[in-house]
């Protein structure tokens, strides 16, 4: 639960800075479209299912169109200090690939 | 308040201990709150941290990059207060642009993979509250490269909260402090409220408006009042039965003294200087006897209890009275009294006391007796004088120690003698001077209350 807080707290933060305004709002318009479409399923149950294959703090969230697909590319800093990356399919939530890093 | 007073001490103790535990609850508090805000910008720092561990990626090159920089402004400032560095293993560090021409000097990494919070010089002198982060990333060619993660803040802007927290604080523990001594005030105040009701109680007894104290009090000063009673009880006990016993011996002489006075005047004609003598000496014992009965009679003057009465009534029964007596009636009575004097003693015993001196001034004036009141409250004076023949200086001081004086008019002897010895029990002394008729004035003088 924490985790989650601390994420959206960080995606709420990205989405406020001002840095790269434009593109953090088309990340999440894309994502609520998606949602309402019901082309993927709630990021709560991708998490979910992202720290039930690696366990660790969800440090960043991206979501990205990929051969007619939508995937969930997650950053996962585990126990160990080490960071991972977790890609999710956003509709079925299969685990598709989950490496060391990109 | 005297610096004996009961309520006084309890009050500064209580107030000393209150303000003693609110000092410590504030010490307790401020502590609780820097460690409090140590571990809230621990959280923060951490929040960042990890947001920078989301974005960071590796060059191909293998130096690391950043896709966007962490939003809050104070990291874009130079010496912005807030700071983070990123280090890989000889590479180009990467910065915050407000370290600007500095970087974050951290101590070595403990090698927890977990993050460390540390002290940390910042870029313009100050001290900074560091949290970093060591973590390993893949790179381009499933190489794993390890990086530390450091965000850092100026504790100035901690101070700031904390003088906040403070500025709140002492005031409000400062409002406590007033508000709970001023209820341990109220709160010793009422506690001590049977002793102030015992002491209007006891000056009632001492003014003699109510003889024993209410047993109303509570569990913890009732003992005292019960033994304060028994004392009253005990005292008048006491003084009834020497009052009897005086009384018995002075009923007991009289019989022999009249058989003693028929014996003389039964010698008169036989032997005339015999029985003068028999003569002078039974009335010698008659006035002691009666003086004694005046005693036993206001021995209860000795108890605690008080009693006044009002002297003008009584004055104008008294003249009445000699009005009536040879000699009495040819005399000008001129009396000057305030209505609201009045005497530190029962009605009887200011009868005594101004029945001797009138009937003393009755005896010896010509043709007027002056009896004058004065009195402020504080004090009273009661004066009688008559135009009589008066006495000498010598005689006056003689009086004045106590010694014998004059008894060619009968019944002269103990009068004076008598009121003195009552009016001394009630506090009252007398005063023997030249009055303005040039006879005999005696004042009798108290303090009232």
């Amino acid at each position: 639960m924490t985790h989650c807080r601390i994420l959206l707290v960080a995606l709420l933060c990205s989405g406020l800075a001002g840095v790269a305004p434009s593109r953090a709002d088309d990340d999440a318009d894309r994502a609520r479209g998606a949602l309402e479409r019901g082309e993927i399923r709630p990021l709560e149950e991708v998490l979910r299912a992202a720290r039930t294959a690696v366990p660790g703090d969800v440090v960043s969230v991206d979501l990205k169109r990929h051969d007619g697909r939508w995937l969930y590319k997650l950053r996962i800093l585990d126990a160990d200090g080490k960071r991972r990356t977790v890609k999710v399919e956003a509709r079925t939530l299969k685990i598709l690939d989950e490496d060391d890093d990109d | 308040m005297r610096g004996n007073s009961l309520r006084l001490r309890l009050g500064l103790a209580a107030a000393a201990l209150i303000g003693l535990a609110l000092l410590l609850a504030g010490f307790g508090l401020t502590i609780i709150f820097d460690r409090v805000l140590e571990a809230r910008t621990a959280d923060e720092l951490d929040r960042a941290a990890k947001l920078l561990v989301g974005r960071v990626g590796l060059a191909p090159d293998g130096a690391p990059t950043l896709s966007r920089e962490p939003p809050d402004p104070r990291f874009a400032t130079p010496y912005g207060g807030l700071y983070w560095q990123i280090e890989a293993p000889d590479r180009k560090l990467l910065r915050s642009r407000s370290l600007w021409d500095k970087q974050l000097d951290l101590p070595d990494d403990r090698g927890g993979d977990a993050a460390t919070v540390s002290d940390a010089t910042g870029p313009d002198g100050g001290r900074l509250i560091a949290l970093s982060r060591s973590i390993e990333i893949g790179g381009a060619g499933g190489t794993a490269t390890r990086l530390r993660v450091a965000v850092a803040e100026d504790r100035r802007s901690l101070a700031a909260s904390r003088a906040t927290f403070l500025s709140l604080l002492v005031p409000s523990l400062a409002a406590l402090f007033g508000a709970l001594t001023l209820a341990m005030a109220v709160f010793v105040h009422r506690a001590l409220a049977p002793f102030r009701a015992l002491r209007a109680d006891l000056a009632a007894i001492h003014a003699g408006t109510r003889e024993r104290l209410p047993e109303a009090f509570p569990d913890e000063v009732r003992p005292l009042v019960s033994d304060l009673n028994r004392l009253l009880d005990a005292q008048e006990r006491a003084l009834v039965r020497a009052r009897a016993g005086a009384a018995d011996m002075a009923h007991g002489l009289k019989t022999p003294l009249a058989v003693l006075d028929a014996v003389r005047r039964g010698l008169s004609a036989a032997e005339p200087v015999l029985a003068e003598e028999i003569a002078e000496q039974t009335r010698a014992m008659n006035g002691q006897v009666e003086r004694a009965l005046a005693r036993a009679r206001l021995t209860e003057r000795a108890n605690l209890q008080k009693r006044v009465c009002a002297v003008s009534p009584v004055a104008e029964r008294l003249i009445a009275t000699m009005q009536r007596l040879p000699e009495g009636g040819s005399l000008s009575w001129d009396v000057a009294i305030p209505a609201g004097l009045t005497y530190p003693g029962d009605e009887g015993e200011l009868m005594e006391v101004l029945g001797n001196l009138l009937d003393n001034a009755r005896k010896w004036a010509h043709r007027r007796v002056r009896v004058t009141g004065t009195g402020d409250g504080s004090r009273g004076c009661l004066s009688v004088s008559d135009d009589g023949p008066g006495m000498s200086q010598t005689a006056l001081a003689g009086l004045g120690r106590g010694v014998r004086w004059d008894e060619s008019r009968p019944g002269t002897g103990f009068g004076l003698a008598i009121a003195r010895d009552v009016a001394g029990a009630a506090g009252a002394r007398m005063e023997f001077g030249v009055g303005p008729g040039g006879g005999l004035e005696v004042q009798v003088l108290w303090n009232a209350g």
